[in-house]
């Protein structure tokens, strides 16, 4: 989540932090959580307002690392809620399959809503020639040569990985929203969200 | 097996190899970039199947090809040639005698059929570039530089010819039809005819002798001539070629009726000519030795015998001596005429137009006197009174004296076809001419304004000129068109001919060729042979597949490199 300017994982946490603060100035029950491969820490903020300090005070705290399992943690996240509420992911999805996870969270009839966001980087490479792309989650490596042709076929497999997830969340009747972190995050939420009928 | 490399000094550029690895142990490495997943690369990868089989590939292949096409450059550029001795054949020239020689049959079916036999047999074993020469009175290149196979093809309608062959004249031919390459030339002759191969030839003589040997009886040669108006005489040359003296049967015959029959003793090996004596003989003679041998084709000698009675017709306003000249020709059958109306010429074989001259050629044999037809008046020239000085050595001039003969009033034709046969004082006035259908003699003078009529040799002309111009020899030898012995008519002239091997060369069939010979051209050291392979397109082909390979990698390696 760490990549993009901003990063993605800033990105995520401006968003989490906006929705925790929505939230709470509704008067809503709020809870946040924050999970590599597995949950890391949960924050219940209850009801009031000036816990948004709290959250504050954690999101400075926390730093992208380790391996992300989404299933995982989504699963034990879903089993272990005794009051049913709406569960809001957000993530970049390019890390492990979420799939089953979701469809837990659905089938424990929680209203799932999805924030993916990517940045600039990840829908057009800029950089090029011959490279060894390392994984920076697992270390892992590829050597490749890269060029515009190539590039043009990154883009189609991305699209076509963000077509699925779209399908995916619409099979589930999973509310879904991508988010590009060029995009300031008072208009994702002010515009696009609201657009999106996420609030009112 | 020798390699050898022509263009040596591109060698030392496989140096160049090394360069090549220190350039890839140098080369700057990839860049490494780190991304937040490998997640959307990996399907991207699995999209292109290339991708995984390159993957696969050893890592360094590139540097494999890269060193491997410019080796192969380098060995193009210096030319190797791969030598392997022995292995090539040289060309394969045979040979085949095909005279009449080679129709004997002491051997069977016959010794030409063996040699063509054996020639399919020895061809089906080798698998090099063969020619065929058939040799008749001369060589004929029946396949040059072809396949084997195509040798009984060729071979299996071939006859022999019944007349002499001439195998060192295909010897000569032989030698000068490969000049660049060095050939194995194997001829197949009965060896009747001494072969004069050259000691300094650049190719190997195998020769091989086809025949023993045996039972031949010839007649080697015979004319008839006319001893008088009432005998002829027939000559006949007859050999006894076999080992044995032999009583021999002799029948003539004429027209188809026996003359008369006789024998003759004659020893082993010997050869005597005989005379007959017959009442006066005409058309077709046949004189047979009656006995069976080896070579039946020299047992009959034909003749000839024309009948000369020519039908002479002469256009004259009147020439008591050309009449009396021409009516003096024994057998001539003449007719005079006063003018050129309504003559029909296919019923004459010669024309003397005396003064009269017709204004159309006419085709045919003829003599002009005073002009000939087509003349162009511009091209004569007057010249007068003038003395005959001199005459061509020509058959129609043969014992004519005309040295000092006068003439009163003579002219001088400058016509480029005419060849002049008789100079007088002022220039030519005796021509010969021939052209497509034409032929004869013309005098530029009246032969009443000269003396020459009073003379022996002006009848003598007359003879000559007719007995030139419509008598011809009969007796002919086998030739390539007319390839038979027996009778033949022209179906031109209808003229029939005597058609006779009278071969002393072809009737002796026993093998003039020692089998010391023989076997000291056999024995001959064979030269040394090579096949030279040319390697240096085979490694341009590899290169080129390195280089296609090298393409393949950089492509499918703008994923794995």
């Amino acid at each position: 989540m760490d990549f993009g300017n901003p990063s993605k994982f800033f990105y995520g946490k401006k968003l989490a932090l906006a929705f925790a603060y929505l939230s709470l100035s509704s008067w809503e029950k709020t809870t946040f959580s924050y999970f590599q491969d597995k949950t890391k820490e949960i924050i219940p903020l209850e009801r009031k307002k000036e816990n948004i300090y709290k959250l504050l005070n954690l999101l400075n705290e926390i730093k992208p690392e380790g391996i992300t399992n989404i299933n995982e943690t989504v699963k034990k996240y879903a089993s272990s809620l005794r009051r049913k509420g709406i569960l809001i992911l957000i993530s970049d999805f390019l890390s492990s399959d979420f799939k089953e996870g979701i469809i837990y969270a659905r089938y424990k009839k929680l209203p799932v809503y999805i924030a993916h966001i990517i940045c600039e980087e990840e829908i057009s490479p800029f950089y090029s020639g011959n490279l060894t792309l390392v994984d920076s989650e697992t270390g892992e490596k590829i050597d490749l040569f890269l060029d515009d042709d190539m590039k043009i076929k990154y883009q189609k497999t991305l699209e076509k990985f963000l077509n699925e997830i779209e399908y995916f969340t619409m099979l589930y009747n999973v509310e879904y929203l991508r988010s590009i972190t060029t995009i300031p995050i008072e208009d994702l939420i002010l515009k696009y969200l609201r657009v999106g009928g996420w609030i009112k | 097996m020798n390699l050898k490399f022509l263009n040596p000094f591109f060698l030392p550029l496989l140096s160049l190899e090394i360069l090549i690895i220190i350039l890839y142990l140098i080369k700057p490495k990839r860049l490494r970039l780190k991304v937040p997943s490998l997640l959307l690369w990996e399907r991207l990868l699995k999209e292109e199947p290339i991708g995984r089989w390159f993957k696969k590939l050893p890592k360094n292949l590139i540097l494999l090809l890269q060193i491997l096409t410019v080796m192969f450059i380098i060995l193009f550029l210096s030319k190797p040639v791969l030598s392997f001795e022995g292995i090539a054949g040289r060309p394969v020239i045979f040979v085949l005698d095909s005279s009449a020689s080679m129709t004997a049959k002491d051997i069977s079916p016959s010794r030409f059929e063996r040699a063509k036999t054996e020639i399919i047999n020895f061809s089906k074993k080798i698998h090099n570039k063969a020619s065929l020469i058939i040799v008749k009175d001369k060589p004929q290149l029946l396949i040059s530089s072809g396949k084997n196979t195509e040798i009984e093809k060729v071979l299996k309608d071939e006859k022999p010819f019944l007349g002499e062959g001439n195998l060192n004249y295909a010897i000569s031919y032989v030698e000068n039809l490969f000049p660049k390459e060095s050939c194995d030339i194997h001829i197949f002759t009965d060896g009747t005819e001494k072969l004069d191969i050259p000691k300094n030839s650049q190719n190997n003589y195998f020769i091989h002798i086809i025949g023993k040997g045996g039972k031949n009886l010839a007649i080697l040669d015979g004319r008839v001539f006319q001893k008088n108006e009432e005998v002829s005489q027939i000559f006949l040359k007859i050999g006894n070629f076999s080992n044995n003296s032999e009583e021999i049967p002799i029948t003539v015959k004429n027209d188809g009726k026996n003359l008369f029959r006789t024998k003759i003793h004659l020893q082993q090996k010997e050869i005597k000519t005989l005379t007959f004596e017959t009442p006066i003989l005409k058309g077709k003679i046949e004189a047979s030795i009656d006995m069976k041998d080896d070579l039946p084709e020299d047992n009959i000698a034909y003749f000839y015998v024309p009948d000369f009675s020519p039908k002479i017709l002469i256009i004259t306003m009147g020439n008591p001596f050309l009449e009396k000249a021409v009516r003096a020709i024994p057998g001539a059958k003449v007719e005079i005429r006063r003018d050129i109306v309504k003559i029909d010429f296919k019923n004459y074989d010669f024309f003397i137009f005396d003064g009269l001259i017709p204004y159309l050629k006419i085709p045919g044999k003829f003599l002009f006197i005073g002009a000939y037809p087509g003349m162009d008046p511009n091209k004569i020239e007057k010249v007068g009174k003038v003395k005959i000085l001199s005459w061509e050595d020509h058959p129609i001039l043969r014992f004519v004296q005309l040295y000092g003969t006068q003439i009163d009033n003579a002219y001088v034709f400058k016509d480029e076809k005419l060849k002049t046969i008789i100079y007088s004082t002022k220039g030519p006035v005796g021509y010969y001419l021939k052209e497509e259908n034409m032929e004869g003699v013309i005098l530029s003078f009246d032969l009443l304004s000269t003396s020459w009529i009073y003379h022996d040799s002006f009848p003598l002309f007359i003879y000559n000129l007719i007995k030139y111009m419509l008598s011809y020899d009969p007796q002919r030898q086998v030739q390539e068109n007319l390839n038979f012995t027996g009778f033949y008519e022209d179906p031109q002239d209808k003229r029939v001919y005597a058609i006779n091997l009278f071969s002393e060369k072809e009737s002796k069939i026993e093998p003039q060729i020692g089998s010391q010979e023989v076997i000291s051209s056999k024995e001959k050291p064979k030269e040394k042979s090579y096949i030279s392979l040319d390697l240096s397109y085979i490694f341009l082909f590899l290169a080129l597949i390195a280089i296609f390979f090298e393409m393949l990698l950089y492509m499918g390696g703008r994923i794995y490199t």
